[in-house]
């Protein structure tokens, strides 16, 4: 690698920590006897979901299913929708773990928004980084501009905590650029990045430099092992400046990551917020100090390099990430191990080294890499007959909590919240979407993270999860089915081919087959088996209840918590 | 080679060949044993109570004296009292195992290489593991409290209770959320039936199509089994208590006896949800041993009174306790009066499977790990280093489980295991 040319190749032996794909040139094979692939509707199905956390329309479902080669560009449709820019912030949280619901780093409420809730506040701090890259994605600009943009977003939160300018309506988010030269560095200048990765006692950014290189580079310093001459008085930081450059046990890693750590001095390491709260510290915070860029003098005693290479502040940190092939390969990796549910280090390399060509040829493109690998074969995998190969093969990509929100609002005009009396740091929580929220909500039991205890979703079902999906499902077949009652034809939501009302079974059977395609995706015929088995559901609960509203409501409670609504 | 080789060799012949030439794990015990982790999650400090040293050059030690608890020494002091009620009292059942080498100093990490005996944070946790192995039939068979814990390939089995104890809005129509005002709406049980026929139909389906092998039959079953547990967690749902309660140590304790004494769960993390991570400050630490081993009396004490499996026996008889930290605090101070992190640890083992009573493993004046004779426990010039892996294996055994069904070909540390 090119940035790495001033290191010795022992250095770099022992710290080789990358999370690399293992899955062999040919995981899984294109060409493998054994693999199935989705139908070309199933195929939509699955993109729409990992694009959009939506079930695609049946008029899509009608076109590709009428022609295949229809598909390119509606998956080119899909990325140009806003729910795919909510995707990219989901996605890259996974990487980043920002979105955090913990009292002690929510802000104290600032005087000039005296009725912003908890979660308000909590969201324009932490999804600042996130909405740039947002913000970068949809505009398709080089995904590299993470790293190396002159500007940040803003919303009325955002701009008062950390006193940047803001434009348009307050809650809207926005462009802006800092003025106090901290240079283009993307999201690697965004306070809240450090607000969230704090750097206590004598770390000295240590801890920040391994989240940029884990996120950025998939370089994970914390997957060596160490082991610490005990000699060492670790008390002593001149003594430990010392040995982290001449002694060989912890030169390995330090001899590149702290001169990693020395561009993040201008960072305060914490934020002291009871002192805010106290009145003894006043908005706006001053997260970055550019007085304090020489800080490493005095500290780690290690000037700032990239990888052995020189590169100045923060501006010369983030063109040397986007020009290490590292970054091309991580981004790759990052995009279709999270659009896939396959772990990473199960990715097939061969597939991830063609990835971050495409990445590169495609002048650094986020929606090509994710279009690239929604159209691949790879991604529209079904399953294998192989019994051995199957055990690896993920067919079944389970809807992530926030996905699994979106799309049950937009198949039901529903929003699962509720108001509460909680607080975090005293301030009123506000009113969360329950499959969204940790404090009270259910995003961790519905299999979801909240990126600070839990980082890693769980791609399959469980006693909590599954209670989740129900509780989400009745909630939302009773509201759609009360609003479809009363609603005049024309502007039901999901009763399209029958009324609530109606008892007909050929009206039914034509409601039934519309349902299959909206939420599983299904094309069948009102008197084919799918159908037929929601129906005996729906006459069974007609039965026992003697109300059509209520038999409806059982029915709906029945799809949507289905395997193959939760499942794509 | 390609996927397909690689998969066929592992499964054929790999493990064996890759066995090293190593004393074997003992014998899984036929006893469904139970099993309670307490993690003080930000690293504790050992000298503070379980690896009593003396002040000196190398290493700071806070106010107190090595104390004798019968033959387990203790860093003890007045101004601890907790610490000394729960030694005076449980000592003889618990086992200090010193100088675990957990080879990194990373908070995540290390939590990760405690907790699963391995690197890779896809794989289960030592709770998850003997509730999978040894309980996997009730309705929650791994009750996490705390809030680390990883679930890995046994996640059907694993549920949380959320951060406020929102579990209960789940199981209790009564304290459901609204939406808008709106209740909402519970199911009969012969309406679940209808539901339950429903689901059952789809994973039939399933199974005769994409489901049948493999990675998307497990998601299909863990669909089908998730279903009947949720039901199962309703029908005890009394055990959870009320929405918005408050999860410290002592909450989290009565709820893991109630859980376990119902047959709810097998297995209970919990997390004492103190501020270990004393850089700044060391002496926190008193004040986080004592709210800990009040704790761990209050655990110990309902183990000990509430009836166990068996006629005649109480829980401690058929519960292991697992006290840890990630990791430990370097020997000597900062200049700030606190400590930073020091990849060598100490843990207790309390309780079922135990020799308790004394200490095993040990650490040098320096906190550094010792070699330990693996058979006794005592330190051994010719002896091995207890990894994290190793500790791990050496708790597994005591809950009954076979480590290398887990952790691979592995060696084991269980001197501890009785």
């Amino acid at each position: 690698m090119r940035m790495l040319r001033y290191l010795a190749p022992a250095l770099l032996a022992a710290c080789t920590a990358s999370t690399e794909p293992t899955g062999g040139d040919d995981a899984p094979p294109p060409d493998d006897p054994t693999v199935v692939y989705l139908t070309p509707t199933q195929h939509l199905t699955r993109a729409s979901m990992a694009l959009r956390g939506l079930r695609p329309s049946i008029e899509d479902l009608k076109a590709v299913d009428a022609d295949p080669d229809q598909l390119p560009a509606i998956v080119d449709r899909y990325l140009a929708s806003p729910e795919f820019g909510e995707t990219i912030t989901e996605l890259e949280n996974e990487t980043l773990l920002l979105r955090i619901e913990q009292s002690t780093l929510t802000f104290p409420l600032p005087p000039s928004l005296p009725d912003a809730t908890a979660l308000q506040l909590n969201e324009g701090v932490f999804d600042e980084p996130l909405e740039l890259i947002r913000d970068i994605v949809m505009t398709d600009q080089p995904y590299t501009k993470i790293v190396t943009a002159d500007y940040t977003m803003t919303n009325n939160v955002t701009a008062t905590i950390w006193g940047l300018p803001h434009t348009g309506p307050a809650t809207t988010w926005s462009r802006a650029k800092a003025t106090d030269g901290r240079g283009a560095a993307g999201i690697l200048g965004v306070e809240a990045l450090y607000h969230r990765w704090r750097s206590t006692g004598f770390n000295y950014n240590r801890g920040r430099a391994n989240m940029i290189s884990r996120s950025l580079l998939c370089h994970d310093y914390l997957h060596a092992d160490i082991d610490i001459d005990t000699s060492v008085d670790l008390s002593d930081p001149d003594v430990v400046a010392n040995a982290v450059v001449a002694n060989p046990s912890c030169a390995g890693c330090h001899q590149t990551l702290d001169p990693l750590a020395s561009y993040l001095f201008p960072f305060k390491g914490t934020i002291n917020l009871v002192a805010i709260q106290r009145g003894d510290d006043t908005y706006p915070v001053g997260g970055y100090l550019a007085n304090q860029e020489m800080r490493w003098k005095t500290t780690n005693k290690r000037p700032p390099m990239f990888f052995g290479t020189p590169a100045t502040g923060l501006t010369g940190l983030g063109q040397a990430i986007a020009d290490d092939p590292r970054f091309a390969r991580c981004t790759a990796m990052r995009f279709a191990s999270y659009l896939t549910e396959v772990p990473r280090d199960q990715l097939s390399g061969a597939w991830v080294a063609k990835l971050q060509a495409e990445l590169v040829a495609q002048n650094f493109s986020a929606k090509k890499l994710a279009r690239a690998i929604v159209l691949s074969d790879q991604f529209r995998v079904s399953h294998d007959t192989d019994d051995t190969l199957a055990e690896t093969t993920v067919g079944a990509q389970k809807a992530r909590p926030d996905q699994l929100e979106r799309m049950l609002r937009d198949l039901t005009g529903f929003r699962w919240t509720t108001t509460t009396t909680a607080k975090l740091r005293a301030i009123p929580y506000g009113t969360p979407d329950l499959l969204k929220s940790d404090t009270i909500g259910f995003r961790v039991l519905g299999g979801g993270i909240d990126s600070y205890f839990v980082t890693e979703p769980v791609h399959t079902m469980n006693a909590t999860s599954s209670l989740v999906a129900k509780a989400a499902a009745a909630s939302a077949a009773d509201f759609v089915v009360e609003h479809d009652f009363t609603a005049a034809a024309a502007s039901r939501t999901l009763f399209v081919a029958a009324a609530v009302t109606d008892t007909d079974e050929s009206k039914i059977r034509a409601q039934l087959a519309y349902l299959h395609a909206r939420i599983y995706g299904e094309l069948v015929a009102p008197d084919s088996d799918e159908v037929t088995d929601t129906y005996a559901l729906y006459t069974d609960a007609l039965a026992a209840a003697g109300n059509p509203r209520r038999a409806w409501k059982l029915t709906l409670i029945g799809m949507l918590s289905d395997f193959r609504s939760l499942f794509y | 080679m390609n996927r397909r080789n690689l998969l066929q060799l592992a499964g054929a012949a790999g493990v064996a060949a890759m066995l090293p030439a190593s004393r074997p794990a003992a014998a899984a015990s036929s006893a469904p044993r139970r099993l309670v982790i307490v993690l003080a999650q930000g690293g504790w400090d050992t000298t503070w109570a379980l690896d009593p040293k003396t002040q000196s050059a190398t290493t700071d030690v806070p106010v107190g004296a090595k104390r004798m608890f019968g033959n387990l020494d203790v860093f003890a002091d007045a101004s601890r009292p907790n610490v000394n009620a729960y030694f005076t009292k449980y000592a003889p059942l618990t086992a200090v195992v010193r100088g675990i080498s957990v080879g990194s100093v990373s908070h995540q990490e290390c939590v990760k290489r405690m907790s699963t005996g391995s690197r890779n944070e896809l794989s289960p946790d030592l709770a998850a593991i003997v509730a999978h192995d040894r309980g996997n039939t009730m309705p929650l068979p791994y009750l996490i409290l705390g809030d680390t814990a990883f679930a890995g390939p046994y996640a059907v089995s694993a549920g949380r209770v959320g951060a406020t104890n929102q579990i209960i809005a789940l199981l209790d129509p009564a304290q459901a959320y609204a939406t808008n005002g709106r209740a909402p709406i519970a199911t009969t049980s012969s309406e679940d039936a209808l539901l339950a026929k429903y689901a059952d139909a789809t994973v039939k389906r399933m199974h005769a199509t994409r489901g049948a092998t493999g990675y998307n039959r497990k998601r299909v079953d863990d669909f089908s089994e998730a279903i009947g547990r949720g039901k199962k967690l309703q029908a005890v749902r009394a055990g959870f208590g009320a929405r918005g309660r408050t999860l410290t140590l002592d909450s989290q304790v009565d709820l893991a006896l109630d859980a376990l004494e119902q047959d709810i769960s097998q297995t209970v993390m919990t997390s004492t949800r103190l501020g270990w991570d004393t850089h700044n400050d060391i002496t926190d630490q008193a004040g986080f041993h004592e709210t800990t081993f009040l704790g761990l009396s209050r655990l110990l004490d309902g183990l000990s009174t509430r009836p166990g499996r068996l006629a005649g026996t109480k829980m401690i008889d058929d519960t292991t306790v697992l006290v840890m930290s990630e990791f430990s605090r370097t020997p000597k101070l900062n200049s700030t009066g606190g400590k930073d992190h020091w990849p060598v640890t100490s843990a207790m083992v309390i309780g079922a499977g135990v020799k308790g009573g004394r200490a095993y493993g040990s650490t040098s004046n320096g906190m550094e790990s010792q070699p330990v004779d693996f058979t006794t426990g005592k330190p051994s010039a010719t002896g091995r280093v207890v990894t994290s892996t190793l500790f791990a294996a050496g708790v597994l055994s005591a809950c009954g489980v076979t480590p290398s069904d887990h952790l691979g070909p592995t060696e084991v540390f269980d001197a501890f295991v009785g």
